[in-house]
């Protein structure tokens, strides 16, 4: 009885404490609108007017986002800092962190979405291959 | 068929139908007379049953007749599958024993002969011009409704059959004369026709029709043990004299067109409001202190009624189109992008990323209502919400607290910091420039009204042309929440999340030096402001009260300014009247300020 007691209790915790983080959230603005966050959940088909699971959603996506967002920023410092040392001097004005392609279908990738792009585009099966070959 | 025995001749069934009366009135009295002596004996019984070459016409036909009545009483054997009388005759050794106890058990009212019963007699069609007669013998019901086309021809046929017929007294004659006699024809139910019965109406037949059937058991125990139901005996009742002819043929037009029963009352059209398992989600138990004691500001969710939505009464939110929200997606996957701390992209990752954002609230809303289709009987918001939050992979939402709080320090901290430089140091650079940078930021921002007081009454000539020119410019706004966000709602939530855009919008300047600019410009408009005080609205004054209350000359003594959040009381929200008036005081006699 009183093992169902501490966890009535532990529960009723949980309870207010996620019910103080959803009142938080009304004092924060997500960098993701509300109303986008409407439309994508409408076309879901998942409608709730209330603002405060709005913007949970909202606090979640943006969440997510921003650690794709950070380990694609990973990606990209690592490949500048493995810019071989005398091209360094060539490549100092592109030092800059740009998101590319590759770093973020990088980062993607462990998240399990697959983002690769072709490395090049054929317009026959026999493009590229050697005359030789071709001939046979 | 153990009901006729095991030679099939059914003596046992006969002697039994003959206690009953039924012979004489299947037969007809001059023909029973010939047929009684017959059923004297088992071995007279099998002489008459039997067919050689000897055997005349006219006692083949009496032998078909007999066998017609004789098969259809015992069919009922066919259709029992457990039933107890019968399990212990198989279970018996004795043949003759066994046959005679099935018959025993049978109900005398079920031998009887009923006017819903059509035996055909087996005899051929030659003989009459009529309608062909069924050669196998069958308990087929036949329709007596008047008014059918398809029972009148078919009872014209009886009748016609045995008009030339030597066997003319027939069952089927006296008991159609004799109801003739007693019940003009009326139809089994209802008075439309069959065919224009409704659905309704067909429900009822049937019914009648399965009650009718349960009065007629064919055993004794039937009775007794439930089946029969209604308490009745073995005795001809009053109900099973109640004339209930069983059709054969149900037409099609009582089929229903559609399977939803027709509804009479009156649509109501006024909308109805439904409240899903998420719109009400558990008020807050606890205020916080800071938001009731120090400003007396009550969320504005706490001010609705419990249970009631936040949102309702509210003006309705804007609908994006499908273009807008892909544009919307791709701004804010620039400022995510420019938080996390890159400094550019190429638009193909911020084309994928973008839609990789729209997948994934779609996925979240998915997920959303997948638990709420299943479990909102059984769970309650917060646990939904709980689910939801596991399924998403924040079952501990303390990561997601700590950005909450992460996002709130960082504008505190800008703040600050923006105070601190604007005390250090003073570079006037660009100054016109910035200041109508700012100045069309800070109108974007403002109320439309107060957006055309501004343009019209207190900007100068040569403001109004730098700010036009800024406008022709730069048309599309840095920030994607101002465009979309409605008139109405308080643009001050943009506002905090604007302050680091201002170093990244002006590459070229000095970031401290916008700063300072921008406070410049505050300062400027809000003397221009004071004028119009009478005309404000409190989104306006929202906007005007975290100005920071100063007299900052371009090279005059430089005063500390308090410490103070700008925006926090749109962090806390609700009516900050009572601020606004103590800031108005401290902005017109400044010295008092300390």
């Amino acid at each position: 009885m009183n093992h169902n007691q501490q966890s009535n209790d532990g529960k009723h915790d949980d309870d207010s404490a996620l019910s103080d983080f959803l009142a938080s959230l009304m004092d924060y603005t997500p960098t993701i609108p509300d109303e986008l966050v409407e439309h994508y959940l409408a076309k879901s088909g998942f409608q709730c007017p209330d603002v405060r699971l709005i913007r949970l959603v909202a606090v979640a996506t943006q969440k997510f986002v921003a650690d794709v967002a950070s380990d694609s920023l990973q990606h990209c410092k690592a490949r500048q800092a493995a810019v071989v040392k005398d091209k360094r001097d060539k490549q100092q004005k592109d030092k800059r962190l740009i998101l590319t392609m590759d770093d973020l279908s990088k980062s993607l990738r462990e998240y399990g979405v697959n983002v690769k792009q072709q490395e090049y585009f054929a317009d026959s099966p026999s493009t590229g291959m050697d005359p030789a070959s071709r001939d046979e | 068929m153990s009901l006729l025995g095991d030679d099939g001749r059914g003596y046992d069934l006969a002697r039994l139908l003959e206690s009953c009366g039924v012979w004489r009135e299947w037969l007809g009295g001059s023909t029973y007379a010939s047929f009684v002596h017959f059923l004297s004996s088992p071995s007279a019984w099998e002489s008459f049953m039997r067919i050689d070459d000897s055997t005349s016409r006219a006692q083949i036909h009496l032998q078909l007749r007999c066998r017609a009545l004789l098969f259809d009483k015992a069919t009922v054997a066919l259709f029992l599958r457990s039933h107890p009388t019968n399990a212990a005759n198989n279970n018996s050794s004795s043949s003759t024993s066994s046959s005679s106890i099935d018959v025993s058990k049978l109900n005398p009212n079920y031998l009887q002969l009923h006017g819903d019963d059509v035996y055909f007699t087996l005899e051929g069609s030659s003989q009459d011009g009529g309608a062909a007669s069924n050669t196998a013998p069958s308990k087929s019901k036949s329709s007596f409704s008047a008014g059918s086309r398809y029972v009148e021809p078919e009872f014209d046929s009886l009748s016609q059959r045995y008009r030339n017929d030597e066997l003319r007294e027939t069952w089927y004659n006296q008991f159609i004369e004799k109801y003739k006699l007693t019940r003009p024809y009326k139809l089994s139910l209802g008075d439309r026709e069959s065919e224009k019965r409704t659905p309704e109406e067909m429900t009822v037949y049937l019914r009648t029709l399965e009650k009718h059937k349960r009065r007629r058991v064919a055993f004794q125990d039937d009775l007794h043990t439930g089946y029969g139901n209604t308490g009745l005996d073995g005795n001809t009742s009053v109900d099973d004299d109640t004339p209930f002819f069983p059709e054969t043929m149900f037409l099609m037009n009582c089929v229903p067109d559609s399977p939803l029963p027709p509804t009479t009352r009156v649509r109501d059209k006024k909308e109805i409001e439904f409240f899903g398992v998420l719109d009400t989600l558990p008020q807050v138990s606890t205020r916080s202190p800071v938001m009731i004691e120090r400003l007396g500001i009550r969320p504005e969710y706490l001010n609705m009624e419990q249970g009631a939505n936040i949102n309702r009464g509210k003006t309705p939110r804007k609908h994006l189109s499908q273009e807008q929200a892909s544009q919307v997606s791709r701004k804010v996957i620039a400022r995510l992008l420019t938080g996390v701390g890159f400094e550019g992209a190429t638009e193909a990752p911020v084309e994928v990323f973008s839609q990789f954002l729209s997948c994934h609230i779609s996925k979240l809303g998915r997920n959303l209502k997948v638990l709420t289709d299943n479990y909102r009987k059984q769970c309650s918001a917060i646990e939904l919400i709980r689910m939801f939050l596991q399924t998403s992979g924040y079952s501990n939402f303390g990561a997601l607290a700590e950005l909450i709080k992460d996002g709130t320090s960082n504008l505190v901290q800008q703040t600050q910091q923006q105070m601190h430089a604007i005390q250090t140091q003073l570079q006037p650079q660009h100054q016109n420039a910035l200041r109508m940078a700012q100045q069309l930021q800070m109108t974007r921002q403002m109320h439309p009204q107060m957006q055309q007081m501004v343009h019209t009454q207190n900007l100068s000539f040569q403001q109004q042309q730098q700010l036009e020119r800024m406008l022709r410019r730069h048309p599309s706004t840095p920030c994607p929440v101002m465009d979309m966000a409605d008139k109405d709602r308080p643009l001050v939530q943009v506002k905090l999340e604007n302050p680091a855009e201002l170093p990244m919008d002006n590459k070229s300047s000095n970031p401290i030096n916008a700063r300072h600019q921008q406070m410049q410009f505050r300062q400027q408009q809000l003397v221009a402001m004071s004028s119009l005080h009478s005309q404000s609205n409190n989104q306006f004054r929202q906007l005007l009260s975290p100005q920071i209350p100063q007299t900052m000359n371009m090279g005059g003594v430089v005063r500390a300014p308090p410490v103070k959040v700008e925006g926090f009381s749109e962090l806390m929200g609700g009516d900050t009247t009572l601020k606004h008036e103590a800031e108005e005081n401290k902005l017109t006699s400044p010295t008092t300020t300390k």
